[in-house]
């Protein structure tokens, strides 16, 4: 192989020449806003339909799944009393409103609820043995519309009215069944028409919201009386009993998960 | 050449844009043809490099050092559109022979298939040494890097370029 040696003169004329090609015509456009700014909006709108798709996709497992589920015979011995204490928690309340929901079943309407709006009782659930599920339904007696969101805090109480240091409580966003994100369901006034399934904007109980409570019960340390919710401002308290299974000894779990949507109960 | 837009929407103090564009526009295009080797990434690089001018035109006091300003501005925006491409050439087809810079410079065919086998720091080296004529210490400012940086890359373009072309002549 010869190598020659590079002329650097024809080099110089090579690149001078191309120093001389015509440019394109600026684009001011880009001058005009930093280029983060477009790439910041798709990325937020990638962001957005992404949350959606997925929203509605946890929404529609959750809806399959308690749908079809065979309905029997609760596990809770309730008293359908309520006894609202008119103790306003400000500090306790989920509060959540005015956070925007991610495309919850019912659309979140109105204010948030005020506890004396709000009734509570015990509706169906079911059990396996040891574990089950349970639905606290919350009914807007309101005559304007409210709204619940979020998981709210609850205790256990025993038969003397004490807080009970077990069972342990979890928050959870998804357990025992799909649950909505932690953006709450909107309540309808029971006045509203229509109050059955399929009649809201994505269906469920109009004026009803429910408050999952998954448990891992045991035959042995079954103490549970009551259970005390605090939402709304102010604190419901529910006569209960879990009934025990035959699973043996151990601490009671219960996973409390974010309100939704009231399914129909006669 | 055309400067539509710059005329409506200068920048606060750039009384000269239009002016620097007419004399440096070339240059700096050139400049983004021979680091990026095809003319679409050029021409990317080139807005991108005008544009980054344009929001800190005011930064430069000193008119005098504009021309090496600018050649900084677009061999650094030519240099990250080459590495983007180098990216996204792992996904997508490269572009076609019409656009690179063997084809550009079809004055010297031979020279342009040369330099497009160097790599965009050589390219950028003897580009701005022997097109421009700015001296090496002069690039090593523009592509902030050392004098004996410069040097070596120069020395190794030099090498690959005698290889190349010499391979040719075979």
């Amino acid at each position: 192989m010869i190598v020659t040696e590079i002329d650097e003169e024809r080099l110089r004329r090579g690149l001078r020449g191309l120093l001389t090609v015509e440019p394109p015509v600026i684009d001011d456009s880009r001058s005009r806003g930093t280029p983060w700014v477009g790439g910041l909006a798709i990325a937020v709108a990638t962001v957005v339909v992404l949350a959606g798709v997925l929203t509605t996709t946890l929404l529609l497992r959750n809806r399959a799944t308690v749908g079809v589920t065979p309905p029997s015979r609760p596990t809770l011995i309730a008293t359908p009393e309520v006894t609202p204490e008119p103790t306003p928690i400000p500090s306790a309340m989920p509060t959540p409103f005015g956070t925007p929901a991610p495309a919850p079943w019912l659309p979140a309407v109105g204010p948030p609820c005020t506890v004396s709006e709000l009734e509570v009782r015990v509706g169906k659930g079911f059990s396996n043995l040891s574990n089950g599920i349970m639905y606290l339904i919350f009914t807007d007696k309101g005559s304007a519309r409210c709204a619940l969101r979020g998981t709210p805090i609850v205790q256990f109480l025993d038969a003397r009215g004490r807080v009970l240091a077990s069972p342990r409580i979890v928050d959870v966003s998804s357990g025992y069944v799909p649950t909505l994100p932690n953006g709450g369901v909107g309540l309808l006034p029971l006045s509203s028409e229509g109050a059955y399934p399929g009649t809201g904007p994505e269906g469920g109980m109009r004026g009803q919201a429910s408050l999952p409570l998954q448990y891992y019960a045991d035959g042995c340390n079954n103490s549970i009386a009551a259970i005390r919710i605090r939402v709304a401002g102010g604190t419901l308290t529910v006569p209960l009993a879990v009934s025990g299974g035959g699973g043996g000894c151990q601490t009671t779990v219960v996973f409390i998960n974010p309100f939704q949507p009231a399914e129909y109960e006669p | 050449m055309t400067t539509m837009g710059l005329i409506e929407t200068p920048p606060p103090g750039s009384d000269d844009v239009e002016e620097a564009v007419a004399r440096y526009g070339s240059e700096m295009y050139g400049l983004t043809l021979a680091i990026t080797a095809n003319v679409h990434d050029a021409e990317d690089a080139y807005q991108t490099a005008w544009s980054d001018a344009l929001r800190s035109w005011t930064k430069i006091r000193d008119v005098s050092k504009r021309r090496a300003w600018l050649a900084s501005i677009a061999a650094r925006s030519a240099m990250h559109t080459r590495r983007r491409r180098a990216i996204s050439n792992r996904l997508h087809v490269p572009f076609s022979d019409a656009t690179a810079l063997m084809t550009v410079m079809h004055w010297d065919a031979e020279l342009g298939t040369a330099i497009s086998q160097l790599s965009p720091r050589q390219r950028a080296v003897i580009t701005l040494h022997f097109g421009h004529g700015f001296t090496l210490d002069e690039v090593g400012t523009i592509l902030n890097c050392r004098g004996g940086t410069v040097r070596s890359h120069l020395g190794r373009a030099l090498a690959n370029l005698r290889v190349v072309i010499g391979d040719d002549r075979d």
